[in-house]
């Protein structure tokens, strides 16, 4: 049972939160939005570029979880439900701005303001020495057509499951694993060209 | 196995998501194609960039931004719901008002004119009227002799061919008595 004290030591799953605000609990909403609003940033950033739209989509997708708590079913994982109306959200953002043209400068390309790496010197010594750098491989990413861009941040940046990416996307797992595959090799090439 | 199968297999190798045998097969291919181990190596070193890619964070005042949304919608949605009642309180009464009206005058009117019933008439009957039109059964409801007697049969009110009439009675008569003697 969770007592407003949410800081008890016992960690709940999701979708037991997800029922205790079904029953009424605000506090076990203000635990989901603690555990998921930094993901979904990462998530939608993928989509539409800028950290502020992000964040503004970040909220409408909370305040839709607010609203609508109750349509959430145990069928599916609580996170591919939220990943679900964000990527909803996201796309809908995305074709508002397409249908009114508005394209800042931000927005069409990668600006290191918007997303904050870390220097070379900051990177620990014992880690992988990677040839490829933070600001090059997002900036590959990006450069992906839709379907792979979607697959690979739901999978390699975000970690899910293929069954999970499936379920947000809703595609089948085999599509999910070409998609995946594809975008990787794209990816490379991506990189492989800017290297040049 | 070549390069190009492997290609298709790469990431699920890289993910163990391959059977033991597919497995051998593309180890084998990586031993004797350098190409394909470069290729791998350098998609691992892609994903584990992926992996470690920082993250960004949302604002400090995200958790207040959202509570406060909510907070005004809530209100929002009270208000809109007081000025939803205060504007149409009035004619919403008064379009009840009429409808309770109209269910009291059709429940009052029910009662004191209930409908009558329909008279069904046998064969029997009609034939009987024919033959001696004074001796048609009446209703046995008693409600029915308070109010003014009709004749079972009017004549048509634009009828003025009483001629062919009668002659379409008698035609009908003779067919009756012509039925009755076949039984």
């Amino acid at each position: 049972m969770i007592t407003n004290n949410i800081n008890n030591n016992k960690k709940y799953s999701d979708e037991e939160l997800i029922f205790q605000f079904q029953k009424g609990n605000e506090h076990a909403y203000l635990e989901l939005v603690n555990r998921y609003k930094d993901r979904l940033l990462n998530f939608i950033f993928g989509y539409v570029h800028s950290k502020e739209s992000a964040e503004d989509i970040v909220q409408d997708t909370f305040l839709k979880l607010y609203t609508s708590a109750d349509m959430y079913k145990e069928i599916a994982k609580f996170s591919t439900w939220i990943f679900t109306i964000a990527a909803n959200l996201a796309k809908t953002e995305l074709r508002k701005l397409k249908r009114r043209k508005i394209f800042s400068i931000t927005d069409m390309g990668f600006d290191d303001k918007d997303y904050e790496i870390p220097s070379e010197s900051n990177v620990p010594e014992n880690s992988i020495n990677s040839k490829y750098q933070m600001k090059y491989i997002l900036k590959a990413i990006y450069k992906l057509d839709e379907p792979f861009k979607t697959a690979l941040i739901l999978r390699d940046i975000q970690e899910l499951s293929y069954e999970e990416v499936s379920n947000i996307v809703d595609i089948s797992i085999g599509t999910v694993k070409s998609r995946i595959n594809r975008g990787r090799l794209k990816l490379q090439k991506i990189l492989k060209n800017e290297n040049k | 196995m070549n390069c190009y199968r492997f290609e298709t297999l790469i990431s699920d190798y890289l993910d163990n998501n391959i059977s033991h045998s597919m497995k051998g097969e593309v180890e084998k291919h990586l031993g004797e194609c350098p190409n394909c181990r470069a290729k791998l190596e350098d998609m691992k070193q892609i994903l584990h960039s992926l992996h470690r890619l920082p993250k960004l964070q949302t604002s400090a005042n995200f958790n207040e931004k959202l509570m406060e949304e909510i907070e005004h919608r809530k209100s929002k949605k009270k208000f809109i719901f007081k000025q939803f009642v205060y504007k149409y309180s009035q004619p919403l009464s008064t379009a009840a008002a009429v409808i309770i009206l109209l269910f009291g005058v059709y429940y009052i009117y029910n009662s004191i004119f209930p409908n009558m019933p329909n008279q069904k008439i046998s064969t029997s009957e009609i034939q009987n009227n024919i033959l001696n039109p004074t001796q048609l059964s009446q209703p046995a409801n008693n409600s029915i002799n308070n109010l003014q007697k009709k004749p079972q049969y009017v004549k048509a009110e634009n009828d003025d061919s009483s001629e062919t009439n009668k002659d379409q009675r008698n035609n009908f008569e003779n067919k009756i008595k012509m039925v009755n003697k076949e039984k």
